[in-house]
């Protein structure tokens, strides 16, 4: 897997809320550099970035070392639209007066989809500067992400002429470039979760772009528990064993295997509906942020070879 | 109504998530993705209607989860009646209907159009206009405004005791909350002037340039949209221009509904994870800060296995269980390695489950410091299974209301 991610200049990370996406960016972003590779970690217009949870430094606009090979930025929509406007309006003392004009801010504000065509630039920006060798970008929940690629859409449909036309075919020629760009979906061994990735690569099919990488399913606990100890287990359930404590442990093997049950189910689904299956990536125990996603990274590392 | 009661624990001054169900008008469920905000949701609705109040569930989340849980097929715009069965099979009793939706952008556009365009004229020129189709459509950011249009509605219609909205994740939630205000503001009068007025004079809006103090406004922006789209901007808003007294009316009617203590509560729903109750504690900040009123907590997926201590010897379970559990296993053909295996399975499955129950509980305690002396947290215990179904809402719906019988 990392071989292929190692040819994109673009990968795109999306999933329900909680799957671990911003985890699984950097643990790409950690291993893509161990490779040698020149790495963004962004994420779009995020309130609370979790890259800071991880690399324990607030992602700004300007991108920022946090590790050898590795950069992180929170790309959020004033910034966004100041290099946008600094593209279009030589003068920086004009493009302060845009900025700082009320009607101006009313109007970008309230123009659906003025938003996500700024932030989109930067992206584009960014992959066409040359500065890093990969932008990975973590994006908002699928339901969301979809919105945002949807609007280059709309963009296409709504201006027949000028510079968002323009701009806007621009993104969706890089978006769109199988040997560029990725999209991964990321999904945990969930019904709901399964559901909305399977809907996402779904739209995302139907919209044309970007390419889907592939589906991969974190936090997979792995086989179940053997046949045989199984039925030792429900055997000690049903008994109702004297020891309390041999009840609770016969309670959390059973957790045990009821997760790896569900991620049976969702490879299955997941093959089913796609024709592919998913990449399991490991539940990996130990610690939060950086801790895990160097565990990850590691295991990136060791899968790809 | 207002004074709230005494919740399940009998502190006085703290309104309880029971007092928030039973008494309130208007519950928003908020919180980052993954933490069962939906089924929370669902949930609440159930008891509303368990206790006889006439419920309305609304989902914004674009990953329309809600209709599983609550066993429809699927969900639209249009309220849906949760099946009598469903209650009567699950052997509880609703003593008032519940429905629900799940809001669709474009349809409810539509019919705030439809209703408060003066003729038909401007009815159709507004609903043929290329941009108000794209806009209403496509475009992310509609979906805020129009979820405050619905419940703006529903609210009014009469028909609901109680509505529960449940929100997209986090950082959208917070779009959402603002909304309505960034709307109003928009619509503020001087800036409609601005955009109309070239129409109203019957000139074409590219005569901005020679018109003084708007035509540096209008280069800078045709320099970022082009001239053509601002133009098809200004008969979009032109179109508009009879209904912003009522859209703004309506926006500020919402931004009050959200922060009168009366009538609404926002539930912070989480799990136990770090990262999600690093989010709940910043949103807590967030409603404070924007007047709304919050208090209540809901910690899913907390694990139950927190008492749990190894021995001198790091053993979790006890010589006798472990003894019980090779007994069982040989008994059923295990040679005595296979035996001791599941014997060690166990205890790891169990000492693995006591860590992380522990670290769910110290993170509880830290929330519960960030939250004050007047929040209410409720703790629902990880389940066995995942929550698809009635049944799996019912048994959320005694967790968090232990002190009711369904």
């Amino acid at each position: 897997m990392l071989d292929t991610f190692e040819k994109r200049r673009l990968i795109f990370v999306t999933g329900k809320g909680g799957t671990g996406k911003s985890t699984f960016t950097s643990a790409l972003g950690l291993a893509l550099a161990g490779r040698g590779r020149s790495v963004l970690l962004a994420e779009v217009d995020s309130a609370r970035p979790a890259l800071e949870s991880v690399f324990g430094r607030r992602p700004e606009f300007q991108p920022s070392p946090v590790a050898p090979g590795i950069e992180i930025a929170n790309i959020d929509f004033l910034g966004a639209l100041h290099a946008y406007l600094a593209e279009v309006v030589p003068v920086e003392r004009v493009v302060q007066l845009i900025l700082k004009n009320r009607i101006v801010q009313y109007f970008l504000q309230a123009t659906p989809g003025a938003r996500e065509l700024v932030l989109l630039s930067r992206i584009h920006a960014l992959v066409r500067g040359g500065r890093y060798d990969t932008l990975v970008v973590d994006l908002p929940a699928s339901g969301h992400a979809y919105a945002l690629f949807k609007t280059l859409e709309s963009v296409r449909r709504l201006f027949q002429v000028g510079p968002l036309r323009k701009r806007g075919e621009e993104i969706s020629e890089t978006i769109s470039d199988p040997h560029g760009t990725s999209l991964v979906l990321l999904t945990i061994p969930e019904e709901m979760s399964v559901n909305e990735v399977l809907e996402t690569a779904r739209h995302i099919g139907r919209l044309g772009f970007p390419p889907i990488e592939g589906i991969l399913l974190n936090r997979d606990p792995g086989p179940r528990p053997s046949p045989r100890e199984r039925r030792w287990l429900q055997a000690v359930r049903e008994r109702g064993p004297r020891s309390a404590r041999l009840a609770l442990a016969a309670d959390a093997l059973g957790d045990l295997d009821a997760a790896a049950q569900r991620a049976e189910v969702a490879r299955r689904r997941i093959e089913e509906e796609t024709g592919r299956a998913p990449l399991s990536v490991p539940l990996l125990s130990g610690g939060e942020g950086l801790e895990t996603a160097r565990h990850l990274a590691g295991w990136l590392q060791g899968e790809g070879s | 109504m207002s004074a709230p009661m005494p919740d399940s624990r009998g502190r006085r001054g703290v309104e309880s998530l029971e007092d928030a169900v039973r008494t309130r008008r208007l519950i928003v469920c908020v919180g980052s993705g993954g933490v069962g905000k939906t089924t929370t949701a669902a949930a609440l609705g159930i008891r509303a209607a368990l206790l006889g109040r006439r419920a309305l569930v609304i989902t914004i989340d674009p990953a329309r989860r809600l209709a599983n849980s609550l066993g429809l097929s699927e969900l639209g715009n249009e309220e849906k009646e949760i099946p009598a069965s469903k209650f009567h099979d699950a052997g509880v009793l609703a003593r008032a209907p519940l429905r629900a939706m799940m809001l669709d952008t474009r349809k409810t556009f539509d019919e705030l159009i439809l209703r408060l365009a003066p003729d038909e004229a401007a009815r159709r020129r507004i609903l043929e206009n290329r941009v108000y189709r794209q806009l209403a459509d496509n475009l992310a950011a509609s979906q805020e405004y129009m979820a405050s249009e619905k419940l703006w509605d529903v609210y009014h219609s009469g028909a609901y005791d109680l509505i529960v909205l449940d929100t997209p994740p986090m950082k959208n939630a917070l779009d959402f909350l603002e909304a309505s205000g960034r709307l109003t503001r928009f619509l503020d009068d001087k800036i409609m002037k601005w955009f109309l007025s070239p129409y109203d004079e019957g000139r074409v809006f590219g005569k901005r340039i020679v018109l003084g103090t708007g035509s540096i406004v209008f280069r800078l922006l045709s320099s970022i949209f082009g001239r053509e789209f601002l133009d098809e901007l200004s008969e979009f808003f032109l179109a508009f221009k009879d209904l912003y007294r009522g859209f703004r009316d309506r926006s500020e009617g919402v931004a009050r509904l959200l922060r009168d203590p009366a009538t609404t509560r926002f539930v912070v729903v989480c799990s136990p994870e770090e990262a999600s109750m690093d989010d709940a504690v910043f949103f807590t900040g967030q409603l404070r800060e924007r007047g709304m009123p919050g208090g209540l907590f809901i910690v899913n997926q907390v694990g139950r296995y927190g008492e749990v201590e190894a021995d001198s010897r790091g053993h979790v379970v006890d010589a006798a269980g472990r003894a019980e559990a090779v007994a069982v296993a040989e008994g059923d053909g295990a040679s005595p390695a296979e035996a001791a295996r599941f014997a060690l399975d166990l205890e790891r499955a169990l000492a693995d489950a006591a860590v992380r129950s522990r670290d769910d509980s110290r993170r509880i305690a830290s929330l519960a410091r960030a939250a004050g002396p007047r929040a209410a947290i409720q703790e629902v215990p990880r389940l066995p299974s995942e929550v698809f179904d009635f049944s799996g809402l019912l048994e959320i719906d005694r967790h968090l209301f232990p002190g009711l019988r369904s």
